[in-house]
């Protein structure tokens, strides 16, 4: 049923439900992997979802025996609030199932590709050169559903502090089953882009180069040397 | 796990990106939907919509981007592509609909709200593409070849070398003095 109901909302919505694009230039990258919510995630949020139903429901019930002890007839409006709010919260399961389909974390061996929402479709690159910090969290409910939310943040400020999953200067992965190994994973890649993401970001290829060639021509004065040595102490003896 | 779902990105036209300066004309319709969201307010709220549409430019050079609007207060925001560090695609339904997407980009900077948004763009997915070759700490295979190594690094290669050869002389005559 609730399959149909996508399949209906998804071209009204505009929503593309393929999976995001990996950046360009990451074909062959040996820590290509995508990271999916958990059903979990789906379950959990299908579960909040129906106590928000049942606390209105509650709250009709209530209204509706208050109302009828007053003599105007409000009671008669019940039938249509209750209508909206059933349309709402129908709409809320669905996009809920949505929102678990658009979600994608994509690591690549450089950057973090994050895609999730559906009424404002949110898609956030992040290299791993301008990472800062890994962070795992886990609320009781999420505790509950044996699920994380992974956070990581880049330089800069704002209202981080405050608010654990406010937008900007970071990535949000939630609903991750496995957050220690994807926390690893990230962990890795991290250390093999092991500049700061403050200095020049040249500054690494020009002295590989340089490293390469004086190795190179020390090598060759060491074979000199020894080839040198070689007949020194033969013409000795 | 689910790799064989990915799809890559094409490579980008980088002219079609240069030559972006203005906003699609559907972000007009956008802002008049905003403003009508709003009712009573419609004339106030689009008034400044209305003249930042006018006014919006965008510029993309070489080395950064720059973007610019205002009418009685100008802004004028411009960033180098290499302190790039986070870029967002956001694409709410209105701009689904218009076929819009908005770009923001965050630098290191001490707040939380982008520091240059692209917004009403068709071209969103090449813009990511295009600012994405270019950000900090993403160096994509091909980009890295030519870089040269810089004077001083060549004379001590040149130091290196005249050594070399004194030492590969001295040794070869006396060789052949022991020869003879």
């Amino acid at each position: 049923m609730i399959e149909k109901l996508k399949e209906f909302l998804a071209p009204l919505l505009k929503i593309d439900l393929t999976a995001p694009h990996i950046p360009a230039g990451h074909e062959n990258d040996t820590y290509l992997r995508a990271v999916r919510a958990s059903p979990r995630f789906l379950s959990m949020r299908y579960t909040l979802l129906s106590l928000y139903g049942c606390m209105w429901l509650l709250l009709i019930l209530i209204g509706t025996i208050v109302t009828v002890f007053i003599p105007f007839s409000l009671w008669l409006l019940t039938p249509l609030i209750a209508l909206i709010i059933g349309m709402k919260v129908l709409l809320m399961y669905i996009t809920t199932r949505i929102d678990y389909d658009m979600r994608w974390y994509i690591i690549t061996d450089t950057t973090l590709r994050v895609r999730y929402g559906v009424w404002a479709v949110q898609e956030i690159t992040v290299s791993f050169t301008n990472v800062q910090n890994v962070r795992i969290v886990q609320g009781p409910v999420e505790r509950l559903f044996d699920i994380s939310t992974l956070i990581i943040d880049t330089a800069g400020g704002g209202n981080a502090d405050r608010d654990p999953y406010a937008k900007g200067h970071r990535a949000i992965l939630r609903g991750i089953e496995n957050p220690k190994e994807v926390r690893d994973m990230i962990l890795t890649v991290l250390k093999m882009n092991r500049e700061t993401g403050l200095g020049d970001p040249d500054e690494k290829q020009i002295s590989q180069v340089f490293d390469s060639e004086i190795k190179n021509e020390l090598k060759l004065i060491a074979n000199e040397t020894g080839m040198l040595k070689q007949i020194f102490t033969s013409s000795v003896a | 796990m689910n790799q064989r779902q990915l799809t890559h990105a094409e490579p980008v036209d980088e002219q079609e990106i240069f030559s972006l300066t203005r906003p699609d004309k559907n972000l007009l319709q956008l802002y008049v939907l905003y403003a009508l969201v709003t009712m009573v307010a419609f004339p106030f709220v689009m008034l400044p919509l209305y003249f930042r549409y006018r006014t919006m430019r965008y510029r993309f050079d070489t080395e950064g981007i720059s973007v610019s609007y205002g009418i009685l207060w100008r802004k004028e925001s411009y960033t180098t592509y290499s302190r790039i560090q986070d870029i967002h695609v956001t694409r709410n339904i209105l701009e689904r609909w218009l076929g819009l997407g908005t770009v923001d980009i965050q630098t290191a900077s001490g707040s939380s709200t982008a520091e240059v948004c692209i917004v009403g763009v068709r071209q969103f997915d090449n813009i990511r593409d295009f600012l994405y070759a270019r950000m900090r700490g993403v160096k994509l295979k091909g980009n890295e070849t030519n870089v040269k190594s810089n004077s001083s690094d060549n004379e001590v290669i040149e130091t290196l070398r005249k050594i070399k050869e004194d030492l590969n002389a001295v040794r070869q005559s006396l060789e052949t003095k022991r020869n003879d």
